[in-house]
């Protein structure tokens, strides 16, 4: 078999699905059988540490209950699981809803299984055409320790952590979902509430 | 415009999920070569109560055209032109006869505000339901649904309704103007409900022609693997969103190309990107947005400042490897044994629903993300 892409981070994740600009917005987290309620719940805390309000979690049992999540949200990111119970025909009846289910300024991340992933790639035509490749296996939550991701963050910023504690303070560095988790990763999440 | 701005517009431009209509309120509309809006147009004008019937594969711009085309006839000034996404307010897997004329009717009901108040009333007790009786705690009150017995020529539709909306539409060409409705979404309706579309082409498509209305019907993507014969005698014209194959350069593919370019500038999405975009897109156009969105993410991850090829590769592996999650074994030696000699689909035509597997006019090609996946693989 192909070796599927390799896995990302949860927190990258969570970033992208922060990022996201569009106003209909879609992402599969792909996790292993039985993490998908803890995943679900790691993902909307993650994102609501870097955004407050940003995100919620929905259970979901039938197609029904997802219609009504995606109609009803008040929050930007819906986090839907509970898909494992769907068979063919729920991933059918969901398509033939795409429209219903299309939100008007949200972002909508399935957390699936592959098996789950692929009855909704096989009875889900429409849905897969939206979601266009937008999936992504979650790393197993090894996540770096935190010195680990304070050393990418780095990497990514090109300086050390004093030169970016400057640059926040001189507010001469653009506000972005990086630099609030490495400011909170150095103790220094009160510089977030002053920008 | 700071980096983190040029991405988020540069992706909120390509994404895939937004509303077609928004994309062209922004400016964005490419007219294709072979513009289906524009035969919908041109046959409409001919003949304003033409039933026409538009398939096409998923992503492959439909809505775009049906919204343009209902753009183009509203200009016109003597058509009055209607979009409805049946899909969007109903739930199709309940889809009966009556639908079609019942939501034409409501959608000229609202834009006739001087209707005949019997017409007013009867179509929206028929479109939005009504209480059973006028006493909300008398219980058990039963809807009787009157004297009239359905239509032979359509059974699931109460004569006075069919009556109705030609009233309506009678209102619209006293005023000069020729009624058409353009209804999307039916395309989604799964194997299991193709009967009811059968019953909706043989009673609503029949009652609205009569009724003096024009209609534009988006059909089941079955319909590409061979369209029922039956269903596609009850209209005038069929039109077929092609498969735009991007193998060979020319018109098709320069479309696709302006398309992306009207999205996203040089400095964000460089031209030998951009072409390779297209290339893997296989020339469905929401594929095409995709896999630029995917791109962009990976670039904006990156810390580039523009989409390299590397990033366009990475977003063709995601995009592909979707592609590959749920298909058998016996799937995959399909697939391989098409890229390999074009051979035969073998029966599964569920690799084409599915996106798998491109039907372009003479020939069937495994996705080109797949593809490339699947090369990969072999390489290795």
């Amino acid at each position: 078999m192909v070796p599927p892409p390799a896995g990302i981070p949860l927190e990258e994740f969570a970033v992208r699905l922060l990022e996201a600009p569009g106003a209909n917005a879609w992402y599969v987290a792909l996790v292993p059988p039985g993490d998908e309620v803890a995943a679900a719940r790691a993902l909307v805390e993650e994102a609501n540490a870097i955004e407050p309000d940003f995100a919620i979690q929905a259970s979901l049992v039938s197609p029904e209950d997802f219609i009504a999540a995606a109609r009803g949200a008040p929050y930007r990111l819906i986090v839907a699981e509970g898909f494992d119970s769907f068979d063919a025909s729920a991933w059918a009846t969901l398509d033939v809803a795409r429209s219903r289910l299309m939100r008007e300024d949200g972002v909508t991340a399935l957390v699936l299984t592959p098996t789950a992933f692929g009855l909704l790639q096989n009875n889900a035509p429409n849905l897969a055409s939206v979601i266009g490749g937008a999936a992504f296996e979650l790393a197993p939550p090894t996540a770096p320790s935190s010195e680990e991701r304070l050393e990418q963050l780095r990497v990514w910023g090109g300086m050390s952590d004093d030169e970016f504690i400057a640059r926040v303070e001189a507010g001469s560095i653009e506000p972005d979902p990086f630099v609030a988790e490495w400011l909170v990763l150095l103790g220094r999440g009160d510089l977030l509430e002053q920008r | 415009m700071t980096r983190r701005d040029r991405f988020r517009q540069y992706m909120s431009h390509v994404d895939p999920a937004t509303n077609p209509l928004t994309a062209i309120e922004k400016g964005f509309y490419v007219d294709p070569p072979s513009s289906v809006a524009r035969q919908i147009v041109g046959r409409t004008e001919i003949e304003p109560i033409a039933r026409q019937l538009l398939v096409g594969s998923i992503g492959s711009g439909k809505t775009t055209q049906l919204l343009w085309a209902s753009r183009m006839l509203n200009e016109k000034g003597d058509i009055a032109a209607f979009y409805v996404d049946v899909s969007a307010s109903m739930d199709l897997t309940r889809l009966d006869a009556g639908w079609l004329v019942a939501a034409a009717s409501k959608a000229l009901l609202d834009d006739q505000p001087n209707a005949d108040v019997g017409v007013r009333n009867r179509i929206t007790v028929w479109c939005n339901g009504h209480r059973t009786s006028t006493w909300k705690a008398e219980p058990d009150s039963k809807w009787v649904p009157g004297i009239l017995s359905p239509n032979i020529r359509w059974p699931g539709i109460y004569q006075i309704h069919v009556d109705d909306l030609k009233a309506l539409a009678n209102m619209y060409r006293k005023e000069d103007q020729d009624p058409v409705l353009l209804f999307d979404g039916l395309d989604r309706l799964s194997a299991e409900h193709l009967d009811r579309f059968t019953k909706l082409v043989e009673q609503d498509v029949t009652a609205l022609h009569d009724s003096g209305v024009g209609v534009v019907l988006v059909g089941p993507v079955r319909s590409l693997e061979g369209f029922s014969r039956v269903d596609a005698d009850h209209f005038d014209f069929v039109h077929q969103q092609a498969q735009i194959d991007v193998r060979t350069a020319g018109p098709e593919r320069e479309f696709l190309e302006k398309v992306l370019r009207q999205r996203a500038g040089e400095d964000i999405l460089p031209l030998s990107e951009l072409r390779l975009l297209v290339e893997y897109s296989g020339g469905i156009l929401r594929d095409m947005m995709a896999l630029a969105k995917l791109a962009g993410e990976e670039a904006y991850l990156d810390g580039a400042d523009s989409i390299s090829e590397e990033h366009v590769r990475r977003a063709v592996d995601r995009f592909g490897g979707a592609l590959l999650i749920g298909l058998l074994p016996g799937q995959i030696r399909v697939l391989r044994a098409l890229m390999a000699s074009g051979d035969s689909l073998l029966g599964e035509h569920a690799l084409v629903a599915t996106r798998r597997v491109l039907a372009y006019r003479d020939e069937y090609v495994v996705h080109p993300a797949l593809r490339y996946l699947l090369e990969r693989e072999e390489n290795l």
